[in-house]
Protein backbone atom coordinates (compact mmCIF):
# COMPACT_ATOMS: atom_id res chain seq x y z
CA UNK A 1 0.00 0.00 0.00
CA UNK A 2 1.13 3.80 -0.92
CA UNK A 3 2.47 5.49 2.01
CA UNK A 4 1.17 8.86 2.49
CA UNK A 5 3.14 11.75 3.15
CA UNK A 6 2.05 15.59 3.79
CA UNK A 7 4.42 18.11 3.21
CA UNK A 8 3.80 21.70 4.74
CA UNK A 9 5.69 24.46 3.58
CA UNK A 10 5.06 27.95 2.91
CA UNK A 11 8.19 27.78 -0.15
CA UNK A 12 6.95 26.96 -3.48
CA UNK A 13 10.30 25.87 -4.41
CA UNK A 14 10.61 23.26 -1.61
CA UNK A 15 6.99 22.30 -1.61
CA UNK A 16 7.13 21.39 -5.43
CA UNK A 17 10.56 19.78 -5.01
CA UNK A 18 9.20 17.51 -2.09
CA UNK A 19 5.80 16.57 -3.98
CA UNK A 20 8.18 15.36 -7.53
CA UNK A 21 11.05 13.74 -5.41
CA UNK A 22 8.75 12.03 -3.06
CA UNK A 23 6.11 11.65 -5.61
CA UNK A 24 9.01 9.85 -7.43
CA UNK A 25 9.43 7.65 -4.88
CA UNK A 26 5.74 6.22 -4.93
CA UNK A 27 4.72 7.91 -1.97
CA UNK A 28 1.15 9.64 -2.50
CA UNK A 29 2.19 13.34 -1.29
CA UNK A 30 0.15 16.04 -0.54
CA UNK A 31 1.40 19.54 0.25
CA UNK A 32 -0.05 22.92 2.22
CA UNK A 33 1.27 26.16 2.19
CA UNK A 34 1.64 26.55 5.80
CA UNK A 35 0.80 25.44 9.52
CA UNK A 36 -3.52 26.66 9.62
CA UNK A 37 -3.96 25.27 6.05
CA UNK A 38 -2.34 21.99 7.34
CA UNK A 39 -5.04 22.01 9.61
CA UNK A 40 -7.69 22.97 7.54
CA UNK A 41 -7.01 20.08 4.95
CA UNK A 42 -6.00 17.41 7.46
CA UNK A 43 -9.78 16.67 7.21
CA UNK A 44 -9.96 16.33 3.61
CA UNK A 45 -7.34 14.04 2.98
CA UNK A 46 -8.26 10.58 1.10
CA UNK A 47 -6.49 8.73 3.99
CA UNK A 48 -4.72 9.47 7.54
CA UNK A 49 -1.30 10.49 6.63
CA UNK A 50 1.92 8.12 7.57
CA UNK A 51 4.50 10.54 7.89
CA UNK A 52 4.88 14.84 7.91
CA UNK A 53 7.39 17.04 6.31
CA UNK A 54 7.02 19.77 8.13
CA UNK A 55 8.74 23.33 7.86
CA UNK A 56 9.26 25.81 11.29
CA UNK A 57 9.02 29.52 10.05
CA UNK A 58 5.47 29.79 7.91
CA UNK A 59 2.81 32.25 8.35
CA UNK A 60 -0.25 31.97 10.18
CA UNK A 61 0.69 28.87 12.36
CA UNK A 62 3.81 27.63 12.63
CA UNK A 63 5.94 24.33 12.21
CA UNK A 64 6.49 24.01 16.34
CA UNK A 65 3.33 25.17 16.79
CA UNK A 66 1.61 22.58 14.45
CA UNK A 67 3.67 19.96 15.87
CA UNK A 68 2.49 20.92 19.11
CA UNK A 69 -1.42 20.61 18.34
CA UNK A 70 -0.83 17.05 16.53
CA UNK A 71 0.89 15.71 19.80
CA UNK A 72 -2.02 17.06 21.49
CA UNK A 73 -4.73 15.62 19.60
CA UNK A 74 -5.77 18.53 18.45
CA UNK A 75 -5.97 18.00 14.45
CA UNK A 76 -7.61 15.13 12.34
CA UNK A 77 -4.44 13.41 12.39
CA UNK A 78 -3.45 10.44 14.54
CA UNK A 79 -0.69 11.98 17.49
CA UNK A 80 1.60 9.56 17.04
CA UNK A 81 2.26 10.11 13.31
CA UNK A 82 6.03 10.43 12.43
CA UNK A 83 7.20 14.39 11.93
CA UNK A 84 10.35 15.41 9.97
CA UNK A 85 10.96 18.80 10.34
CA UNK A 86 12.71 20.68 7.33
CA UNK A 87 14.09 23.98 8.11
CA UNK A 88 16.50 26.38 7.55
CA UNK A 89 16.82 26.95 10.77
CA UNK A 90 20.15 24.78 11.76
CA UNK A 91 21.74 25.86 15.20
CA UNK A 92 22.01 23.11 17.52
CA UNK A 93 19.22 24.99 19.99
CA UNK A 94 16.96 24.82 17.25
CA UNK A 95 17.46 21.28 16.48
CA UNK A 96 16.87 20.23 20.28
CA UNK A 97 13.81 22.54 20.37
CA UNK A 98 12.42 20.99 17.14
CA UNK A 99 13.02 17.39 19.52
CA UNK A 100 11.60 18.51 22.51
CA UNK A 101 8.89 19.64 20.52
CA UNK A 102 7.73 16.02 19.35
CA UNK A 103 9.80 15.81 16.03
CA UNK A 104 10.99 12.48 15.26
CA UNK A 105 13.66 13.94 12.94
CA UNK A 106 15.36 17.44 11.88
CA UNK A 107 17.04 18.01 8.60
CA UNK A 108 18.39 21.61 8.40
CA UNK A 109 18.23 23.42 4.63
CA UNK A 110 19.29 23.67 2.24
CA UNK A 111 19.53 19.80 1.88
CA UNK A 112 19.72 16.44 -0.02
CA UNK A 113 16.43 15.34 -1.10
CA UNK A 114 18.12 11.52 -1.32
CA UNK A 115 18.92 12.23 2.81
CA UNK A 116 15.30 13.05 3.20
CA UNK A 117 14.09 9.48 0.83
CA UNK A 118 16.44 7.97 3.64
CA UNK A 119 14.96 9.48 6.68
CA UNK A 120 11.35 9.38 5.76
CA UNK A 121 12.29 5.40 5.01
CA UNK A 122 13.31 5.12 8.57
CA UNK A 123 10.15 6.58 9.61
CA UNK A 124 7.89 4.72 7.79
CA UNK A 125 6.80 1.40 9.06
CA UNK A 126 7.81 -1.87 6.44
CA UNK B 1 -24.51 89.53 -9.78
CA UNK B 2 -23.47 89.80 -6.21
CA UNK B 3 -19.96 91.19 -5.83
CA UNK B 4 -18.95 91.23 -9.55
CA UNK B 5 -21.46 93.31 -10.98
CA UNK B 6 -20.56 96.33 -9.47
CA UNK B 7 -16.69 95.45 -9.68
CA UNK B 8 -17.17 95.17 -13.66
CA UNK B 9 -19.49 98.83 -13.62
CA UNK B 10 -16.53 99.90 -12.23
CA UNK B 11 -14.04 98.98 -14.72
CA UNK B 12 -15.56 100.52 -17.11
CA UNK B 13 -16.47 103.29 -15.85
CA UNK B 14 -12.79 104.03 -15.00
CA UNK B 15 -12.20 102.95 -18.98
CA UNK B 16 -14.39 105.31 -20.43
CA UNK B 17 -13.48 108.01 -17.61
CA UNK B 18 -11.41 111.28 -20.05
CA UNK B 19 -9.69 112.80 -17.16
CA UNK B 20 -8.66 109.02 -15.87
CA UNK B 21 -4.59 108.58 -16.39
CA UNK B 22 -3.58 106.06 -18.84
CA UNK B 23 -1.19 103.52 -18.06
CA UNK B 24 -0.09 101.78 -20.94
CA UNK B 25 0.39 97.98 -20.70
CA UNK B 26 4.04 97.18 -20.30
CA UNK B 27 3.98 95.03 -23.65
CA UNK B 28 7.51 95.94 -24.60
CA UNK B 29 10.38 93.63 -25.77
CA UNK B 30 11.54 92.61 -22.07
CA UNK B 31 8.25 91.90 -21.58
CA UNK B 32 7.18 89.80 -24.70
CA UNK B 33 10.27 87.56 -23.97
CA UNK B 34 9.52 86.85 -20.11
CA UNK B 35 6.08 85.82 -20.86
CA UNK B 36 7.55 83.84 -24.11
CA UNK B 37 10.14 82.00 -21.63
CA UNK B 38 7.40 81.01 -19.10
CA UNK B 39 5.29 79.70 -22.35
CA UNK B 40 8.02 76.97 -23.81
CA UNK B 41 9.07 76.29 -20.11
CA UNK B 42 5.83 75.41 -19.52
CA UNK B 43 5.67 73.77 -22.24
CA UNK B 44 8.71 71.99 -22.34
CA UNK B 45 8.04 70.72 -18.89
CA UNK B 46 4.44 69.71 -19.74
CA UNK B 47 6.28 67.70 -22.68
CA UNK B 48 8.96 66.05 -20.40
CA UNK B 49 5.87 64.94 -18.09
CA UNK B 50 3.96 63.67 -20.67
CA UNK B 51 7.13 61.50 -22.09
CA UNK B 52 7.38 60.45 -19.06
CA UNK B 53 4.09 59.51 -18.17
CA UNK B 54 4.29 57.50 -21.86
CA UNK B 55 7.59 56.30 -20.96
CA UNK B 56 6.43 54.68 -17.57
CA UNK B 57 3.39 53.22 -18.86
CA UNK B 58 4.81 51.80 -21.86
CA UNK B 59 7.63 50.21 -19.68
CA UNK B 60 5.02 48.65 -17.13
CA UNK B 61 2.66 47.00 -19.89
CA UNK B 62 6.27 45.50 -21.57
CA UNK B 63 7.04 44.30 -17.86
CA UNK B 64 3.71 43.19 -17.20
CA UNK B 65 3.55 41.32 -20.50
CA UNK B 66 6.73 40.06 -20.40
CA UNK B 67 5.96 38.48 -16.58
CA UNK B 68 2.69 36.82 -17.90
CA UNK B 69 4.51 34.97 -20.50
CA UNK B 70 7.05 34.06 -17.90
CA UNK B 71 4.50 33.09 -15.60
CA UNK B 72 2.51 31.32 -18.48
CA UNK B 73 5.91 29.01 -18.89
CA UNK B 74 6.84 28.69 -15.39
CA UNK B 75 5.01 25.81 -14.28
CA UNK B 76 6.25 23.62 -17.49
CA UNK B 77 9.97 24.67 -17.14
CA UNK B 78 9.72 23.84 -13.54
CA UNK B 79 8.93 20.39 -14.23
CA UNK B 80 11.12 19.90 -17.08
CA UNK B 81 13.94 20.78 -14.62
CA UNK B 82 12.76 18.57 -11.83
CA UNK B 83 12.29 15.76 -14.39
CA UNK B 84 15.38 16.23 -15.55
CA UNK B 85 17.50 16.43 -12.34
CA UNK B 86 15.26 12.97 -11.37
CA UNK B 87 16.09 11.35 -14.76
CA UNK B 88 18.39 8.27 -13.99
CA UNK B 89 19.49 8.75 -17.20
CA UNK B 90 21.60 11.85 -18.18
CA UNK B 91 19.98 15.00 -17.74
CA UNK B 92 20.65 16.07 -21.32
CA UNK B 93 21.02 19.67 -19.95
CA UNK B 94 22.57 21.23 -23.04
CA UNK B 95 19.24 20.03 -25.25
CA UNK B 96 17.23 21.11 -23.14
CA UNK B 97 18.86 24.77 -22.82
CA UNK B 98 19.17 25.41 -26.58
CA UNK B 99 15.52 24.48 -27.08
CA UNK B 100 14.87 27.18 -24.73
CA UNK B 101 12.33 31.11 -25.63
CA UNK B 102 13.88 33.94 -23.86
CA UNK B 103 11.09 33.85 -21.33
CA UNK B 104 11.74 30.10 -20.86
CA UNK B 105 15.48 31.09 -20.17
CA UNK B 106 14.83 33.61 -17.85
CA UNK B 107 12.46 31.51 -16.12
CA UNK B 108 15.18 28.75 -15.92
CA UNK B 109 17.67 30.90 -14.41
CA UNK B 110 15.10 32.31 -11.61
CA UNK B 111 14.13 29.06 -10.83
CA UNK B 112 17.97 27.58 -10.88
CA UNK B 113 18.99 30.08 -8.28
CA UNK B 114 16.09 28.81 -6.30
CA UNK B 115 16.95 25.40 -6.40
CA UNK B 116 20.63 25.68 -5.48
CA UNK B 117 19.98 27.51 -2.59
CA UNK B 118 17.63 25.30 -1.62
CA UNK B 119 19.34 22.03 -2.29
CA UNK B 120 23.06 19.74 -1.26
CA UNK B 121 24.50 17.37 -2.49
CA UNK B 122 24.10 15.21 -5.68
CA UNK B 123 21.10 16.72 -6.41
CA UNK B 124 23.05 19.91 -6.57
CA UNK B 125 26.10 19.07 -7.94
CA UNK B 126 24.12 17.48 -10.88
CA UNK B 127 21.64 20.71 -11.15
CA UNK B 128 24.72 23.30 -11.40
CA UNK B 129 25.15 21.54 -14.88
CA UNK B 130 22.13 23.53 -16.07
CA UNK B 131 24.30 26.60 -14.97
CA UNK B 132 26.59 25.61 -17.93
CA UNK B 133 24.24 24.63 -20.34
CA UNK B 134 22.53 28.17 -19.90
CA UNK B 135 26.08 30.01 -19.57
CA UNK B 136 25.55 31.77 -16.25
CA UNK B 137 29.17 30.65 -15.34
CA UNK B 138 30.72 31.80 -18.65
CA UNK B 139 28.72 35.02 -17.93
CA UNK B 140 29.30 35.76 -14.54
CA UNK B 141 33.26 35.24 -15.54
CA UNK B 142 33.33 38.20 -17.79
CA UNK B 143 31.23 40.38 -15.11
CA UNK B 144 33.89 40.59 -12.84
CA UNK B 145 35.20 43.22 -14.93
CA UNK B 146 32.62 45.24 -14.70
CA UNK B 147 33.05 48.83 -13.48
CA UNK B 148 29.11 48.59 -11.25
CA UNK B 149 30.22 46.90 -8.32
CA UNK B 150 26.10 45.14 -7.88
CA UNK B 151 27.29 43.73 -11.24
CA UNK B 152 30.34 42.11 -10.14
CA UNK B 153 28.34 40.85 -6.69
CA UNK B 154 25.95 39.53 -9.02
CA UNK B 155 28.50 37.66 -11.01
CA UNK B 156 30.32 36.04 -7.61
CA UNK B 157 26.57 35.20 -6.18
CA UNK B 158 26.47 32.53 -9.39
CA UNK B 159 29.61 31.24 -9.62
CA UNK B 160 29.14 30.72 -5.74
CA UNK B 161 26.09 28.64 -6.50
CA UNK B 162 27.92 26.77 -9.33
CA UNK B 163 30.83 26.29 -7.24
CA UNK B 164 33.07 27.87 -9.94
CA UNK B 165 36.13 29.29 -8.81
CA UNK B 166 38.27 31.59 -11.93
CA UNK B 167 41.92 31.34 -12.14
CA UNK B 168 42.62 34.74 -10.79
CA UNK B 169 40.12 34.22 -7.71
CA UNK B 170 41.67 30.85 -6.99
CA UNK B 171 45.07 32.56 -7.52
CA UNK B 172 44.56 35.38 -5.16
CA UNK B 173 44.82 37.60 -7.96
CA UNK B 174 41.56 39.51 -7.99
CA UNK B 175 40.66 42.57 -6.87
CA UNK B 176 38.14 42.99 -5.05
CA UNK B 177 37.67 47.06 -4.23
CA UNK B 178 34.80 46.76 -1.12
CA UNK B 179 34.27 44.61 2.11
CA UNK B 180 30.74 43.48 0.50
CA UNK B 181 33.04 42.33 -2.48
CA UNK B 182 35.31 40.76 -0.29
CA UNK B 183 33.50 39.47 1.49
CA UNK B 184 31.16 37.61 -1.82
CA UNK B 185 34.49 36.83 -2.71
CA UNK B 186 35.52 34.72 0.45
CA UNK B 187 32.57 33.23 0.46
CA UNK B 188 32.88 31.89 -3.25
CA UNK B 189 36.16 30.19 -2.31
CA UNK B 190 34.77 28.92 1.43
CA UNK B 191 31.74 27.19 -0.18
CA UNK B 192 33.36 25.94 -3.00
CA UNK B 193 36.05 24.45 -1.08
CA UNK B 194 36.30 25.11 2.82
CA UNK B 195 39.60 23.06 3.02
CA UNK B 196 41.32 23.52 0.38
CA UNK B 197 40.01 27.84 0.71
CA UNK B 198 39.43 28.38 4.05
CA UNK B 199 42.77 29.91 4.86
CA UNK B 200 42.90 32.14 1.30
CA UNK B 201 39.46 33.11 1.97
CA UNK B 202 40.24 34.48 5.96
CA UNK B 203 43.18 36.67 4.02
CA UNK B 204 40.60 37.76 0.93
CA UNK B 205 38.19 38.81 3.74
CA UNK B 206 40.77 40.37 6.25
CA UNK B 207 44.01 41.40 4.26
CA UNK B 208 42.34 44.80 4.22
CA UNK B 209 39.53 45.28 6.35
CA UNK B 210 39.49 48.28 8.13
CA UNK B 211 35.93 49.12 8.71
CA UNK B 212 32.98 46.44 10.29
CA UNK B 213 31.44 44.22 7.79
CA UNK B 214 27.52 44.31 6.33
CA UNK B 215 25.56 41.24 7.94
CA UNK B 216 26.58 38.74 5.12
CA UNK B 217 30.34 39.36 5.84
CA UNK B 218 29.94 38.92 9.37
CA UNK B 219 28.09 35.92 8.38
CA UNK B 220 31.14 34.65 6.28
CA UNK B 221 33.35 35.60 9.15
CA UNK B 222 31.80 33.23 11.29
CA UNK B 223 31.59 30.53 9.06
CA UNK B 224 35.60 30.77 8.21
CA UNK B 225 36.04 31.48 11.93
CA UNK B 226 34.20 27.82 12.53
CA UNK B 227 36.47 26.35 9.80
CA UNK B 228 39.90 28.38 10.30
CA UNK B 229 39.44 29.88 13.63
CA UNK B 230 43.48 29.97 13.91
CA UNK B 231 43.74 31.95 10.55
CA UNK B 232 41.26 34.63 11.68
CA UNK B 233 42.52 34.94 15.30
CA UNK B 234 46.15 35.58 13.85
CA UNK B 235 44.78 37.78 11.70
CA UNK B 236 43.37 40.00 14.48
CA UNK B 237 46.51 39.49 16.73
CA UNK B 238 48.46 41.52 13.62
CA UNK B 239 46.01 43.98 12.46
CA UNK B 240 43.38 44.77 15.73
CA UNK B 241 45.32 48.32 16.34
CA UNK B 242 44.29 49.58 13.00
CA UNK B 243 40.76 47.98 12.54
CA UNK B 244 37.57 50.18 13.22
CA UNK B 245 35.75 49.28 16.60
CA UNK B 246 33.08 48.14 14.82
CA UNK B 247 34.98 45.22 12.94
CA UNK B 248 36.52 44.26 15.80
CA UNK B 249 33.45 44.35 17.74
CA UNK B 250 32.59 41.48 15.03
CA UNK B 251 35.76 40.00 15.32
CA UNK B 252 35.29 39.45 19.22
CA UNK B 253 32.15 38.05 18.81
CA UNK B 254 32.91 35.62 16.28
CA UNK B 255 35.94 34.46 18.42
CA UNK B 256 34.06 34.20 21.14
CA UNK B 257 31.35 31.73 19.12
CA UNK B 258 34.23 29.18 17.91
CA UNK B 259 36.20 29.28 21.19
CA UNK B 260 36.62 25.84 21.52
CA UNK B 261 38.98 26.11 18.15
CA UNK B 262 41.18 28.47 20.04
CA UNK B 263 43.22 26.29 22.03
CA UNK B 264 46.94 28.05 22.64
CA UNK B 265 46.12 31.23 20.30
CA UNK B 266 47.64 34.14 21.27
CA UNK B 267 44.90 36.31 22.87
CA UNK B 268 46.68 39.10 24.64
CA UNK B 269 45.44 41.20 21.84
CA UNK B 270 42.14 40.80 23.73
CA UNK B 271 43.30 41.77 26.41
CA UNK B 272 45.19 44.92 25.34
CA UNK B 273 41.50 45.60 23.82
CA UNK B 274 40.59 45.79 27.21
CA UNK B 275 41.98 49.71 27.49
CA UNK B 276 40.05 50.43 23.87
CA UNK B 277 38.72 53.80 23.72
CA UNK B 278 35.62 52.48 22.56
CA UNK B 279 33.36 51.02 24.93
CA UNK B 280 31.79 48.51 22.77
CA UNK B 281 35.28 46.98 21.95
CA UNK B 282 36.11 46.88 26.08
CA UNK B 283 32.95 45.26 26.75
CA UNK B 284 32.94 42.68 23.51
CA UNK B 285 36.92 41.71 25.23
CA UNK B 286 35.36 41.27 28.20
CA UNK B 287 33.09 38.92 27.17
CA UNK B 288 35.30 36.95 25.14
CA UNK B 289 37.83 36.35 27.61
CA UNK B 290 34.71 34.90 29.62
CA UNK B 291 34.45 32.51 27.64
CA UNK B 292 37.62 31.90 27.10
CA UNK B 293 38.43 31.46 30.56
CA UNK B 294 41.73 32.77 32.54
CA UNK B 295 45.16 31.95 31.54
CA UNK B 296 48.29 32.30 33.83
CA UNK B 297 50.05 35.11 31.51
CA UNK B 298 46.70 37.19 31.59
CA UNK B 299 46.62 36.62 35.73
CA UNK B 300 50.35 37.89 34.84
CA UNK B 301 49.34 40.95 33.76
CA UNK B 302 47.05 41.65 36.52
CA UNK B 303 44.60 43.13 34.65
CA UNK B 304 41.25 41.52 36.95
CA UNK B 305 41.13 44.92 38.52
CA UNK B 306 41.75 47.10 35.24
CA UNK B 307 38.76 45.42 34.00
CA UNK B 308 36.87 46.30 36.77
CA UNK B 309 37.85 49.89 37.50
CA UNK B 310 36.55 50.98 33.82
CA UNK B 311 34.36 54.71 33.57
CA UNK B 312 31.56 52.79 31.72
CA UNK B 313 28.88 51.01 34.20
CA UNK B 314 28.54 48.56 30.73
CA UNK B 315 32.41 47.84 30.32
CA UNK B 316 32.39 47.62 34.34
CA UNK B 317 29.26 44.65 34.17
CA UNK B 318 31.27 43.37 31.09
CA UNK B 319 34.07 42.53 33.46
CA UNK B 320 32.16 41.22 36.02
CA UNK B 321 30.44 39.11 33.80
CA UNK B 322 33.96 37.76 32.88
CA UNK B 323 35.15 37.10 36.65
CA UNK B 324 32.06 35.25 38.02
CA UNK B 325 32.31 33.21 34.53
CA UNK B 326 35.88 32.36 35.43
CA UNK B 327 35.04 31.30 39.29
CA UNK B 328 37.94 31.03 40.33
CA UNK B 329 38.84 31.79 43.62
CA UNK B 330 40.89 35.12 43.16
CA UNK B 331 38.29 36.26 40.30
CA UNK B 332 35.86 36.69 42.45
CA UNK B 333 37.31 37.80 45.53
CA UNK B 334 38.01 40.84 43.04
CA UNK B 335 34.28 40.88 42.00
CA UNK B 336 33.22 41.01 45.45
CA UNK B 337 35.44 43.55 46.50
CA UNK B 338 34.36 45.86 43.41
CA UNK B 339 30.78 45.84 43.92
CA UNK B 340 31.05 46.36 47.47
CA UNK B 341 31.52 50.33 45.80
CA UNK B 342 29.81 49.87 43.10
CA UNK B 343 27.44 52.70 42.21
CA UNK B 344 25.51 51.94 38.92
CA UNK B 345 22.51 49.97 39.02
CA UNK B 346 23.02 48.14 35.75
CA UNK B 347 26.55 47.15 36.83
CA UNK B 348 25.40 46.31 40.23
CA UNK B 349 23.02 43.44 38.72
CA UNK B 350 25.47 42.45 35.95
CA UNK B 351 27.73 41.91 39.30
CA UNK B 352 24.88 40.14 41.21
CA UNK B 353 24.84 37.60 38.02
CA UNK B 354 28.31 37.07 37.73
CA UNK B 355 28.19 36.33 41.75
CA UNK B 356 25.46 33.62 40.87
CA UNK B 357 27.41 32.25 38.23
CA UNK B 358 29.84 31.97 39.88
CA UNK B 359 27.78 30.35 42.99
CA UNK B 360 28.84 32.38 45.83
CA UNK B 361 27.99 31.88 49.26
CA UNK B 362 25.32 34.69 50.56
CA UNK B 363 27.84 35.76 53.15
CA UNK B 364 30.59 36.38 50.68
CA UNK B 365 27.85 38.62 48.78
CA UNK B 366 28.94 42.32 49.68
CA UNK B 367 25.84 43.90 51.75
CA UNK B 368 25.58 46.83 48.36
CA UNK B 369 25.08 43.79 46.27
CA UNK B 370 22.96 41.67 48.34
CA UNK B 371 19.27 42.87 46.95
CA UNK B 372 20.00 42.34 43.46
CA UNK B 373 21.88 38.75 44.02
CA UNK B 374 18.57 37.89 45.72
CA UNK B 375 16.38 38.70 42.55
CA UNK B 376 19.07 37.00 40.37
CA UNK B 377 18.37 34.02 42.23
CA UNK B 378 14.77 33.79 42.54
CA UNK B 379 14.55 35.14 39.04
CA UNK B 380 16.51 32.13 37.70
CA UNK B 381 14.75 29.98 40.35
CA UNK B 382 11.67 31.26 38.69
CA UNK B 383 12.85 30.42 35.12
CA UNK B 384 14.17 26.99 36.02
CA UNK B 385 10.39 25.87 37.10
CA UNK B 386 8.64 27.98 34.03
CA UNK B 387 11.25 25.22 31.96
CA UNK B 388 10.50 22.11 33.69
CA UNK B 389 7.64 21.62 34.79
CA UNK B 390 7.92 17.85 33.99
CA UNK B 391 7.33 15.25 36.49
CA UNK B 392 9.49 14.11 38.97
CA UNK B 393 11.90 17.75 38.21
CA UNK B 394 13.03 18.57 41.66
CA UNK B 395 15.81 21.01 40.59
CA UNK B 396 16.23 24.46 41.51
CA UNK B 397 18.65 26.38 39.44
CA UNK B 398 20.91 29.13 40.11
CA UNK B 399 20.30 28.27 43.82
CA UNK B 400 22.04 25.67 45.43
CA UNK B 401 21.10 27.78 49.11
CA UNK B 402 23.72 30.24 48.28
CA UNK B 403 26.16 27.66 46.69
CA UNK B 404 25.39 24.46 47.59
CA UNK B 405 28.01 22.01 46.45
CA UNK B 406 30.30 25.13 47.34
CA UNK B 407 33.49 24.83 49.46
CA UNK B 408 34.68 26.16 52.19
CA UNK B 409 36.38 29.40 50.49
CA UNK B 410 33.22 31.09 50.16
CA UNK B 411 33.26 29.96 46.28
CA UNK B 412 30.48 27.07 45.12
CA UNK B 413 31.82 26.69 41.26
CA UNK B 414 29.58 23.99 40.54
CA UNK B 415 31.78 23.30 37.45
CA UNK B 416 34.66 22.70 40.02
CA UNK B 417 33.22 20.21 42.67
CA UNK B 418 33.72 16.77 41.27
CA UNK B 419 31.29 14.30 41.29
CA UNK B 420 31.84 12.79 44.06
CA UNK B 421 31.16 15.72 46.54
CA UNK B 422 35.26 16.20 46.42
CA UNK B 423 36.61 19.80 45.14
CA UNK B 424 39.14 20.50 42.26
CA UNK B 425 42.37 22.65 42.73
CA UNK B 426 40.99 25.96 41.23
CA UNK B 427 44.60 26.33 39.74
CA UNK B 428 43.85 23.50 37.80
CA UNK B 429 40.72 24.63 36.20
CA UNK B 430 40.31 27.22 33.80
CA UNK B 431 37.08 27.08 32.15
CA UNK B 432 34.39 26.63 34.53
CA UNK B 433 31.77 24.64 31.83
CA UNK B 434 28.63 26.18 32.88
CA UNK B 435 25.61 26.62 30.72
CA UNK B 436 25.06 30.53 31.12
CA UNK B 437 28.71 30.83 29.85
CA UNK B 438 29.18 28.04 28.29
CA UNK B 439 32.76 27.92 29.24
CA UNK B 440 35.47 26.23 26.84
CA UNK B 441 37.97 23.63 28.79
CA UNK B 442 40.56 24.86 26.87
CA UNK B 443 43.34 27.42 28.34
CA UNK B 444 46.31 26.89 30.59
CA UNK B 445 46.62 27.63 34.05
Amino acid sequence: MTATIVTVDDDETTRQLLRHRLGREGYDVHVFRDGQAAVDGFDDLPTEPDLVVLDVMMPRLDGKRLLRRIRNGETAIDPGTPVIMLTSRAKEADVLDGFESGADDYLAKPFSPSELVARVRRQLPG
Amino acid sequence: MGIVGPFVRSSLRVRRDPHAVSVPLQTGSIGGVGERLVLWTGVVIGSLLIAVFVLTVGVSVYEARLRRRREAVRDDVRAGLLDRLYDPDEPGWETWAEGMSGPERTVAEELLDEYLRTLEGTDAERLRGLGTALGIGDRSRGRLDARDEYARLRALGWLTLLRDVPDAVAAGEYDAATPRERAAVARLLYETDPEAYAERAVDVLLADAGEAFPAFGTDTLYRLATTEPTAVVEHAADNYDRWSPGLLAQVLVVCRAVETGLAGADLSWIVALLEHEAETVRVEASLTLARFGWRTPIREEAFLRRATDDDSPRARGAGYTMLGAWGDERSVAVLAEALREESNDRALLAGAEALTDAGVHRETVPERARPAWEWVRERRRYDDRARNVGPGYEGDAGDGESGDGGNDEGVANPAATDPDGGRFDWAEVDIPDRESTGGSPEGGG
